[in-house]
């Protein structure tokens, strides 16, 4: 058994904190992206790729994000963890983030459509120009619900090395075999991520709410 | 991806007990995790300040952190100070906590939205306020809350998966068997295949019990 001292305990965990940190903005760039490009899709009614992500979605939610980690690690020939892990995980919360995004448009009044053909824009037009600069506000709050949850997933990709909090706790364990302090700690850096994320979504919406209660001038 | 259909024959009788193990784990954690959950949820409607801010502690403490951080504690710490569980027990303890605290926040706003003329026509009953909450807010909440409830149903699914990495024979660690001895994915996606189809019926359930339960105003 080897004493590890607090100080170097903290200076681990916190090595792994940033790895797990470095993951985060990647996941969510890939599902923010990938979700608001099939929710758009799944609003616009169009036949079979409707159905098509329809059917993703509904797997998605069914599959444990650690069976589709192990699916990507050991098909997808990656070699390497980090990036199976943002693949894994990406494609995992896109499927959330397109619900969300999909329950958004579909919260926009539509009379806001018509109003933009009226102008002659195009479909993609009023998507872009109208309708999802709206979405954000109504759509926030379970955004970062979702993004608190994919935090909270980073903890699983340990399992295919990943270098992140849980890993450099379990380093640690060898050394001293005393998990209780060390999980105990790893706990704790993990509420603050998630509490840090939250009082940042609690600060997104209130700016939201002070852009969307200020008319620009315009009729609104 | 490989898929290899002997295999899937081969390895039949694996699967079918991994689906036991996963089903029986996600029936006792359901129930245990909707008691936690109620309890707490009731036990922050009550007046008393220490008890609330104790359940909300409780709640902040345990949805903000990962559910295999807190099963390895479980499973790992609690040895060191004199408490041994088994496995399986532990599974279900961390995903009772886990996921107790999430249903108390889910019940607790469905209590918060049932109407304040509900608690005073109790109150001019002459019902005790834990009378009120018993007979006439509980059952709307729990109700209302089925939608809700029915998602989280489908996460406590999948959090059992997490049980394999204490080494559960569960039809995620099954799959990991498998693959481990013949390296082929076969075993990840039938697994898959599975949870998806849990995950379906669970969702037509809850679909029926909302329907039959819903009330006519």
């Amino acid at each position: 058994m080897i004493h590890v001292s607090f100080a170097a305990m903290i200076r681990m965990l916190g090595e792994g904190a940033l790895q797990t940190l470095s993951l985060l903005p990647f996941c969510i760039a890939f599902s923010l992206a990938g979700g608001v490009l099939l929710g758009i899709l799944q609003s616009s009614k169009l036949p079979v790729l409707n159905q098509l992500i329809s059917l993703y979605v509904v797997v998605m939610r069914g599959i444990p994000p650690l069976i589709i980690l192990f699916l990507v690690f050991f098909s997808a020939n990656l070699e390497s963890g980090v990036v199976s892990a943002i693949v894994a995980l990406s494609i995992y919360h896109t499927a959330y983030v397109t619900e969300i995004v999909r329950g958004g448009i579909a919260s926009i009044p539509k009379g806001q459509f018509e109003a933009g053909k009226s102008i002659a824009l195009r479909n993609s037009r009023v998507m872009y120009h109208i309708i999802i600069p709206q979405i954000w506000r109504q759509i926030l709050p379970a955004l970062a619900g979702q993004y608190i949850i994919l935090v909270k997933d980073t903890a699983l990709v340990s399992v295919v090395g990943v270098r992140e909090i849980l890993w450099a706790g379990r380093q640690i364990m060898q050394l001293t075999y005393d998990p209780f302090p060390i999980y105990l700690l790893i706990g704790v850096f993990f509420y603050v991520i998630c509490t840090l994320l939250e009082q940042l979504s609690v600060l997104a919406e209130k700016r939201v709410r002070i852009y969307a209660s200020v008319p620009r001038g315009e009729n609104r | 991806m490989d898929f290899t259909w002997r295999l899937v024959v081969q390895w039949g009788p694996q699967f079918l007990e991994g689906l036991r193990q996963t089903a029986y784990v996600f029936a006792v954690s359901m129930v245990t995790a909707l008691l936690a959950g109620t309890f707490v949820a009731l036990v922050s409607s009550t007046r008393s300040r220490p008890l609330r801010w104790a359940c909300r502690g409780y709640i902040s403490v345990f949805r903000n952190s990962p559910l295999l951080v807190q099963l390895f504690f479980i499973f790992y710490g609690l040895p060191f100070v004199g408490i041994r569980l088994s496995a399986f027990y532990c599974g279900v303890l961390a995903i009772t906590l886990n996921e107790g605290a999430f249903v108390a926040e889910i019940l607790r706003g469905t209590i918060q939205a049932v109407p304040q003329g509900d608690w005073e026509a109790g109150e001019s009953l002459g019902l005790h306020r834990f009378q009120i909450l018993r007979y006439v807010v509980l059952p709307q909440a729990l109700r209302n809350a089925i939608p809700s409830l029915a998602g989280q149903a489908s996460i406590i699914l999948k959090d059992t998966s997490v049980l394999s990495l204490i080494m559960i024979t569960e039809l995620t660690r099954v799959s990991g068997l498998l693959y481990n001895k013949t390296f082929d994915t076969t075993g990840y996606v039938v697994v898959a295949a599975m949870y998806v189809t849990l995950f379906l019926i669970i969702t037509q359930i809850a679909k029926t019990l909302e329907s039959r339960l819903r009330v006519q105003r």
